[in-house]
């Protein structure tokens, strides 16, 4: 087996006598898309920053290929794309000018820079704006731009702190495609934190949750769920929509954890679904309901989130 | 050096993408010597009031008005001491002249001059200014008295001369005389015996005609004899004439002692006798001087204070909150490249603005620079921007907001100013103080500047403050590495 490309050891971070990461051990696998995910506040800013050697840890160590960070950082450092969760570029500046000035920060030769400027524009879509003031781009441009700047020197890492934020759904699948070519094509792992779970099911190869200062589980999206989810989730639509009276039947039921109402769809999360979609469909029956549509899904990361955090908690 | 130039570039692009920082860059400067040039190209004080008040004004208070008047000031009559006096104290007059009733050459009062000590900068260059035009009509009236006196002696020696000569031709005439009498009696210094010849005519028989003029003859002996003998009595008087001879030349000697006493003054000038000891005020900077010339070193001081600090602390403060400081700290750039870069390119704004002021000051005073002292007014510059500048940075690393900078570049800058010659000369510190004061940049800075600039000092000759100051750039250095490097981790918290 591989070694892992990054390997968090022990990692223990402490602001103003305030314990943010308390003994982090998490391994990042090469080639991956990389998902943490975290309350606000959960510390995957520290981890991230940590990670870039932009903060040193209290404790702990942090491997990128079996070299300790804290000893190789200015080397390592060139391994290292980011981007925070605002844009780190000069607004004054036109899109060309800030690649140019972080390509030469980050030791691109001029003659190189030449020629890879064209090309991660393209990449990024950004070609006909390169002569447009950073100011002046749109939201997603932004975005688009701050991840050129990462990349421009062709690190073998790309770490992106909540890349989706403040973006309307459009953009964010814009970016979100983005990062996978930029993972295919670049052959980059990508390391990315976010809030926004459905993105981390549709971007992410694996996920990390990071809660109370720790890891508290990784590994794929499909892994978490089948292993950590109390409940299951039962889709029910009905020709009539009206769901009251079996929601209040429901309601004293123990094997029943949830119940919502959602566009004329009813939605039960059950540990024991199947079951409780016999009974369902039982008393549907009785009461002469005609059943649309009727799905029964695993939970969702959301739901996997929200049960180990809760559970936690 | 690549990544040098980079940061320069994107330093200077960022300052002419803000139009309004570019603005103030350029203008900023080309405003305030504009306004500095054409306010103080002068040697003159403008617009002193002078308060005026006597009980009675005599001829000679007037004139004395009339001189103040007749140059740059404004004397004004006031009704009354208090008022005027008062007058200063609501700065409606810069000084109270309180002239005695009547004001005469005789008069044992002085003129009383009020002034307000408050306004330190001012009385002192006002009373100065005042004295010396009082100074000069007490001389004028010094110089026509004295000229009186003067004349007087004169006619008097002239006077002298003249009677001691007549005196002299007096004494002459009278030995002259008293000569002449003393031979005449010498002359008549003979016996006359007419009883011989009585005798003989007796003897000889002698009767008639002939006896009776022998008898005639007898008694024309006789009466020439007695008249001889009255003669020879008068000559008696001789001695009188001598004894007046004597009086004379007595008189002649004293008035050979006046006329010797009246030559024996040497000084017969009437400007040496009303000023002995003349004195010469010269400066040691050229003559034809103003208060600009004088003032632009610290001008020039002044304004690399300002923009070296707040263009510095702004540039700071404004990669600070810049998204991108995050990036920059990232990348495999060192600290010290950051340092230098962004050192230079601030340094080199205020380069611009130092060229600006030159220009300026060419333009606006016609002033130039003698190629001889031009490299060393340019380390000089360079050494004192510099300072301001990494003091600047300093405060930028240092404080968290735009605000607190300012706030404490207006500190450091008041300081630095306060505890100079600026405002008050710095001997008017306690001597600690002073001695402390000696060390701040802006004095080092500016003292150096002015010796080069007033005097064209050789580097050798400030080499004192040059290495002050090279000391201050090589620890303010260190200290902005060292500050960037906490700011850092300041920036995360």
């Amino acid at each position: 087996m591989n070694p892992p490309l990054i390997q968090f050891q022990n990692i223990t971070k402490i602001f103003n006598k305030k314990v943010i990461l308390d003994n982090v051990n998490l391994d990042i696998p090469y080639g991956e898309i990389f998902g943490i995910i975290g309350k606000s506040g959960s510390g995957k800013t520290t981890l991230l920053s940590i990670l870039v050697g932009f903060l040193k840890p209290e404790r702990g160590k942090v491997f990128f290929q079996s070299q300790d960070l804290s000893r190789f950082t200015n080397n390592i450092r060139q391994q290292f794309g980011f981007t925070a969760q605002e844009g780190s570029f000069y607004p004054n500046l036109t899109v060309r000018e800030n690649l140019e000035y972080f390509g030469t920060m980050y030791n691109v030769p001029s003659f190189i820079l030449r020629k890879k400027i064209p090309e991660i524009l393209k990449l990024v879509n950004l070609a006909e704006s390169e002569n447009k003031l950073a100011a002046f781009l749109s939201s997603g441009m932004k975005k688009r731009l701050d991840i050129a700047c990462a990349i421009l020197h062709d690190p073998k890492v790309l770490i992106l702190d909540e890349p989706t934020e403040d973006l309307d759904p459009i953009l964010r699948k814009d970016i979100l495609r983005l990062l996978k070519r930029i993972n295919k094509e670049k052959n980059v792992t990508i390391i990315l934190t976010t809030h926004l779970l459905d993105e981390i099911e549709y971007v992410c190869t694996r996920v990390a949750i990071l809660d109370k200062r720790t890891v508290l589980v990784s590994g794929t999206a499909s892994d978490l769920k089948d292993k950590y989810s109390k409940n299951q989730e039962i889709i029910l639509q009905t020709y009539s929509g009206e769901y009251k009276w079996l929601m209040k039947l429901l309601e004293k039921n123990k094997l029943i954890e949830d119940m919502v109402e959602r566009d004329g769809r009813l939605i039960i999360y059950s540990p024991k679904a199947e079951g409780m979609l016999r009974f369902i469909l039982h008393e549907l029956e009785k009461k002469n309901e005609r059943v649309q549509d009727v799905d029964l899904n695993k939970p969702s990361l959301s739901e996997v989130f929200e049960s180990l955090t809760q559970e936690d908690e | 050096m690549n990544k040098l130039f980079e940061i320069l570039r994107k330093n200077i692009l960022l300052l002419t993408r803000s139009k309004t920082s570019a603005l103030i860059v350029l203008l900023g400067p080309l405003l305030l010597i504009l306004l500095i040039s054409t306010a103080f190209n002068t040697t003159s004080l403008y617009d002193i009031k002078i308060g005026s008040y006597s009980d009675e004004y005599s001829p000679l208070s007037e004139s004395i008005m009339e001189q103040l008047s007749a140059d740059e000031f404004r004397v004004e009559k006031l009704s009354s001491k208090d008022i005027c006096i008062n007058s200063i104290k609501t700065n409606d007059v810069h000084v109270c002249a309180v002239f005695p009733s009547g004001l005469s050459i005789d008069s044992k009062e002085n003129i009383e001059f009020y002034v307000d000590t408050s306004r330190m900068n001012l009385v002192y260059v006002v009373l100065n200014s005042v004295s010396s035009r009082v100074s000069t009509k007490s001389t004028e009236l010094s110089t026509a008295l004295t000229s009186t006196l003067l004349n007087t002696i004169e006619s008097t020696d002239s006077k002298v001369s003249e009677g001691s000569s007549t005196i002299t031709q007096v004494s002459a005439n009278l030995q002259q005389i008293k000569n002449d009498i003393s031979d005449s009696l010498s002359v008549l210094e003979l016996s006359l015996n007419a009883s011989d010849l009585e005798d003989d005519a007796v003897e000889l028989n002698l009767t008639g005609d002939a006896g009776t003029l022998i008898s005639s003859y007898q008694k024309l002996v006789n009466e020439l004899d007695e008249s001889l003998t009255k003669t020879l009595g008068a000559a008696s008087s001789i001695s009188s004439i001598e004894a007046e001879i004597k009086n004379v030349q007595v008189a002649i000697g004293l008035l050979s002692e006046i006329k010797e006493r009246i030559n024996s003054i040497e000084v017969k000038e009437v400007s040496k006798i009303v000023s002995p000891i003349r004195t010469e005020i010269k400066t040691v900077s050229s003559e034809d001087s103003t208060h600009f010339t004088y003032t632009f070193p610290i001008l020039l001081v002044i304004v690399l204070l300002f923009s070296g600090l707040l263009v510095s602390s702004t540039a700071v403060m404004e990669e600070k909150s810049s998204k991108a400081f995050f990036r920059n700290f990232i990348t495999p750039t060192s600290n010290a490249l950051f340092v230098v870069g962004n050192f230079i390119s601030n340094l080199l704004i205020v380069i611009m603005q130092i060229l600006v002021i030159f220009l300026a000051m060419y333009i606006f005073s016609r002033a130039s620079i003698p190629p001889g002292i031009l490299v060393n007014l340019v380390i000089i510059t360079i050494l004192t921007a510099s300072i301001f500048i990494l003091i600047g940075m300093l405060i930028g690393y240092i404080f968290k907001s735009g605000e607190t900078s300012n706030l404490a570049v207006i500190t450091i800058a008041s300081i630095m100013l306060f505890f100079s010659n600026t405002i008050l000369p710095l001997e008017t510190l306690h001597p600690t103080v002073m001695s402390v004061a000696g060390f701040n940049p802006f004095i080092l800075g500016s003292e150096s500047l002015k010796e080069i600039l007033l005097f064209n000092a050789p580097l050798s000759a400030i080499s004192n403050q040059f290495y002050i100051l090279l000391g201050y750039f090589v620890v303010l250095f260190i200290l902005v590495l060292s500050v960037r490097g906490v700011s850092k981790r300041r920036y995360i918290e």
